[in-house]
């Protein structure tokens, strides 16, 4: 037989432990609903960024003036500091093709494009340096891709 | 225990009973909400499959032929293609300079291709994905830049 006390105590142990159970499960809830949905985008955008791991490849191996490549002109910026050829061809290649809704992340030291676009879909490869600094480059053109797909491209000229 | 008391107690655990009931109802709400979310998941997997389609096309050597982003003009032909790449949905792709000039359009599954016109619309049982690549062409030794359009229609 309970004494009182005793009763009171199970009463309120068994209730927080209930309390504790309903808590552990709205938190499975939401990290389970969570992850789902953040894996099926995250499944999705993997796979994206290998698509755009070509347009990368194609960037860097750009033939620009006196026979450099896009890759020679990083190769300079990281060398010597400066980044103005850089630029300059890089627009000369992305402008036509993307219009305004593209940007390329220079490890985040300078960005060239519209920066607002920025981590929304990015593809990145890490660059290869002289000084085994860690430096990586990113690319992300998905604002166009959505607004080709929707025919509103012209959006971005 | 005296009546007054007894009442007491019965009152209390018709309480417990009402909790109780919340707590078994939450947790089949629970059940059926994480069933529910897994079967919707399931069904909203064709990006994925646009997305494998592109990337299966460009990461294939043997297939399109691009390597380290240069797209041999020679193996961008819809034999070719035809012979290398089996896939049920369409896939249209069109080739171009970089200043816009058209140099080649390549269509894979004819019929699905053609439904590219009801793209977009709610009804429609197509699915549609775009995408813009940048490419480098390889032309009779020459190195261009140009870009190629992607549409993938798959059904829904």
């Amino acid at each position: 037989m309970y004494k009182r006390g005793e009763t009171t105590l199970s009463d309120a142990f068994s209730f927080i432990l209930i309390a504790v159970l309903l808590a552990i499960l709205l938190v499975i809830f939401i990290g389970f609903g969570g992850d789902n949905v953040e894996s099926e985008i995250g499944v999705d955008d993997a796979i994206y960024s290998y698509e755009n791991i070509f347009v990368l490849e194609s960037y860097l191996n750009s033939f620009v003036e006196d026979d450099k490549i896009i890759g020679d002109l990083v190769n300079d910026w990281l060398l010597t500091g400066n980044k103005d050829l850089l630029i300059k061809e890089t627009k000369n290649i992305f402008y036509p093709i993307y219009g305004a809704c593209y940007v390329v992340d220079y490890n985040g030291q300078f960005f060239i494009g519209d920066s607002s676009f920025t981590g929304h879909r990015s593809t990145c490869v890490d660059y290869p340096n002289f000084e085994n600094q860690e430096i990586y480059i990113c690319i992300d053109f998905s604002k166009f891709d959505e607004r080709l797909t929707l025919g509103e491209e012209g959006k971005c000229f | 225990m005296d009546i007054g008391k007894k009442g007491q107690v019965y009152e209390k655990e018709q309480l417990k009973m009402i909790f109780y009931a919340f707590v078994i109802i939450f947790v089949v709400v629970f059940i059926i909400l994480v069933f529910t979310h897994g079967v919707k998941i399931d069904v909203e997997t064709s990006n994925l499959e646009q997305h494998s389609i592109v990337y299966r096309l460009l990461d294939s050597e043997t297939c399109i032929g691009l390597e380290n982003g240069i797209l041999n003009l020679n193996n961008f032909n819809e034999g070719r293609l035809k012979s290398c790449f089996n896939t049920f949905n369409g896939v249209q792709m069109n080739l171009y300079h970089l200043n816009g000039s058209e140099i080649r359009i390549v269509e894979l599954n004819k019929e699905m291709v053609a439904q590219k016109i009801v793209c977009g619309l709610k009804t429609a049982k197509y699915d549609c994905y775009d995408t813009r690549k940048l490419v480098i062409i390889s032309e009779n030794g020459d190195l261009k830049n140009g870009f190629m359009d992607f549409k993938v229609i798959t059904n829904v």
